[in-house]
């Protein structure tokens, strides 16, 4: 699989090199990093935010977040595990402005219920939908499972990772994935207005 | 052991659980194969979500590339506004006119330019020279300023706009007015010479724009003309400016006497200064004059009287007047004819001896200096100006760093593609004075071509910082902060400064690739920033 997203080893002496000089100004070297890492992350805003124009704006914002930032971040860690943290807090900022109602944010999920997964019905799943019916789903879940999955399975973040960006307990990072996909499954087997549906049957 | 349920399961996948309860979970499985369905269905959805969410699907352009959003540079648009309304205004009203006046008395923009800039005539009276096309200078300047403020202003863009247009405002109405505290002469076809006849006065300055300038009369004011023949025959009580092919004065002129000409002629009186570059000029054995005469390149002779000395910076030198006052003359020759007085002190350098005839009256002997050719290595005031080129050299460096250091960085960085670089270095070195005067046909195009002329020749000096840091970073490694980098400008300047010395023409050439090689990196840096300037959504709300 390729994966265009940058991997931990492509942030080598020569990355870190670049990013010293786009602290430093040099627009060459800050239109390199623009170059290798723009794409990646709109894929990751794309993921996160519920349209395609709202991730356009992201991006952009992240980038400019990041531009001015850039003597802040700590070069002996990976840059691109930074810049990937720095567009996880700005996109999670601006969904959980804009939260909205129906919108399943606050810890009813871990009281609801969790299904017991069918395989042979996971699988039947996995074989019918392509990936781009899955990517249609994941906009239609709400903020904070969306994120939880884009975080997981796009940017591989650690559970760690994903609570300190998230604001919750570690413990509840599991739970809150595995709901997400169980979530995900709703949709893509009966779509939008079951997971609807489903969402404010749970609450109390 | 029961089922796990699909959490157990699906934390084991992700490597949650504690080793105890994942060892559990993996001897059940070996037993269970409905858990080992769950886990495989688990292990194979983790999968097709990381292939889902991670797949290449499309990306818009802007972000494949740096390229800025639809977002319209109003400043820019602003100013390039102002500066095409500018421009057509003046071109209309005073440029198209007066171009034809002046090609009609035989110039052309590029003789022009010389005349520019090699007539130190032009610093005199600019307040009635300069309104013409020095507004164009002016209104380059103020757009250079506004360009300036801008970038380091970002945010007070609007403030650094609004002033610029006021300064560009100003400038249209104070231009016209300053030209018409003169008396102007436009010549046209039917009478494209102005004559003064004998007995008339004229009581103003006078600027003529002809074919040829006669004063056969009075002007009580300064003469300034763009003429071909300038003769002044009558009485001038200021200073006459010109810039012509020839230039005769007979008459009298009570002030200084200024010119950029191929020949100047002085048969009559002048009061105070005669200077004058390019071409020759002479002073008649009748000539008088009342100050010192300057001459700068061509021959000069004098015949006639200087009253406050001479100083001659020209290919020739002949004395055969008297002139009272001390004589310093750069010459490759310097001839004192019989008729000579010199009651001052005479200096000369030159390639050769002076020669002095017979019958010459010289006050002091003449102190004759050998042109050298090689620098004198034993001597510690040699070394000394080696070491101030240094630190001029160093000092620009410093300055441009601490000002620009984007700006360097981009240099620094374009310096290390040598071959480009060294392309970019000499097309730029040779092709951006030929565009200058090409440029210069139209008036309009002097203030664009001087502006051009001096950033090209500040950027030909910086050359050599880019080049040395290059240099400095190669032998020290590259440097990371300010204090490194000016330690690496130091120690590589140090280096071409010494390179350069090297004889046989070597310490040229290193010289030259230099030039090119920094010219081109200042090139190249110049178009990523302004090609980056244009492509980047500024940070305005960082």
């Amino acid at each position: 699989m390729t994966v265009d997203r940058p991997k931990p080893e492509d942030s080598h002496a020569g990355l870190a090199e670049l990013v010293a000089r786009a602290r430093d100004g040099n627009h060459d070297a800050w239109a390199e990093i623009y170059t290798q890492f723009a794409p990646g992350i709109f894929r990751f805003c794309r993921r996160a935010m519920p349209s395609r124009e709202d991730a356009e704006d992201a991006t952009s914002e992240v980038f400019l977040k990041v531009r001015s930032k850039l003597d802040q971040y700590d070069a002996s860690r990976p840059f691109n595990a930074w810049l990937y943290r720095v567009a996880a807090n700005h996109c999670w900022d601006l969904l959980r402005r804009r939260r909205v109602r129906q919108d399943l944010e606050t810890g009813d999920i871990e009281t609801m219920p969790l299904e017991h997964a069918d395989p042979s019905q996971l699988e039947k799943l996995i074989a019918e939908k392509s990936r781009e019916e899955v990517r249609k789903a994941l906009e239609q879940l709400p903020s904070r499972t969306r994120m939880a999955l884009t975080l997981r399975y796009y940017s591989e973040m650690s559970y760690d990772e994903i609570a300190e960006t998230l604001g919750v307990r570690r413990a509840f990072v599991g739970v809150l994935l595995l709901r997400a996909r169980h979530q995900l499954r709703e949709v893509m087997e009966r779509g939008d207005a079951a997971l609807r549906r489903s969402a404010a049957g749970s609450k109390p | 052991m029961n089922h796990f349920d699909e959490m157990t399961a699906f934390l084991y996948l992700d490597g949650q659980l504690e080793h105890a309860q994942a060892s559990e979970v993996l001897v059940h499985t070996k037993d269970c194969a409905d858990c080992r369905e769950l886990l495989e269905s688990l292990k194979k959805e983790t999968l097709w979500l990381e292939h889902s969410l991670q797949e290449k699907d499309p990306v818009p352009a802007q972000f494949m590339a740096p390229v800025r959003r639809a977002n319209v540079p109003w400043g820019w648009v602003t100013a390039l506004g102002f500066a095409i309304a500018g421009t057509l205004t003046v071109w209309n009203g005073m440029i198209e006119p007066f171009e034809q006046q002046l090609n009609q008395a035989g110039f052309t923009g590029g003789n022009l330019m010389t005349m520019l800039f090699f007539g130190g005539a032009f610093w005199k009276g600019w307040s009635n020279v300069l309104s013409f096309f020095g507004f164009f200078a002016a209104a380059m300047f103020a757009i250079l300023m506004f360009v300036l403020l801008m970038r380091f202003w970002r945010r007070g863009a609007t403030v650094s706009m609004v002033l610029a247009s006021f300064f560009t405002l100003a400038l249209f109405f104070a231009a016209p007015q300053q030209a018409n505290a003169a008396k102007v002469f436009h010549g046209t076809p039917k009478n494209p010479s102005y004559e003064l006849p004998a007995g008339q006065t004229v009581n103003d300055n006078l600027i003529v724009f002809g074919e040829s300038t006669r004063i056969n009369g009075t002007v009580d004011g300064d003469v300034i003309a763009f003429s071909n023949a300038v003769e002044i025959t009558g009485h001038v009580t200021g200073d006459v400016i010109s810039f012509a092919k020839e230039v005769r004065i007979d008459g009298q002129v009570d002030g200084n006497v200024r010119s950029g000409t191929s020949t100047l002629w002085i048969s009559g009186t002048v009061g105070k200064n005669v200077t004058s570059e390019g071409g020759n000029i002479e002073v008649d054995s009748k000539g008088r004059i009342g100050g010192e005469v300057i001459a700068l390149g061509g021959t000069v002779e004098v015949d006639g009287k200087a009253s406050r000395g001479l100083m001659a910076l020209t290919g020739d030198t002949i004395i055969d007047g008297q002139i009272d006052g001390d004589v310093h003359v750069r010459s490759n020759n310097l001839r004192i004819g019989s008729q000579a007085t010199i009651t001052g002190h005479t200096s000369y350098e030159g390639n050769h001896q002076a020669v002095v005839e017979p019958g010459a009256n010289l006050a002091s002997p003449i102190a004759f200096t050998l042109r050298r050719h090689a620098p004198n290595y034993a001597s510690w005031r040699y070394w000394w100006h080696r070491a101030l080129f240094w630190g001029a050299a160093f000092l620009f460096g410093l300055v441009l760093l601490l000002l620009t250091p984007g700006f360097f960085n981009d240099g620094l960085r374009s310096s290390r593609k040598f071959l480009p670089s060294l392309g970019f270095g000499a097309l730029f070195m040779f092709a951006t004075p030929i565009v200058a005067a090409i440029v210069c046909f139209t008036i309009v195009g002097i203030g664009v071509a001087i502006t051009t002329l001096l950033l090209w020749l500040i950027a030909l000096y910086a050359a050599q910082v880019f080049v040395a840091t290059w240099l400095g970073e190669i032998l020290l490694g590259p440097a990371l902060g300010t204090g490194a980098l000016l330690g690496r400008l130091a120690l590589g300047l140090a280096i071409l400064h010494a390179l350069e010395l090297i004889p046989y023409h070597v310490g040229f050439l290193i010289k030259l690739v230099v030039l090119w090689w920094g010219l081109g990196a200042i090139v190249i840096a110049l178009y990523g920033h302004l090609r980056w300037a244009a492509a980047t959504p500024v940070p305005a709300a960082a």
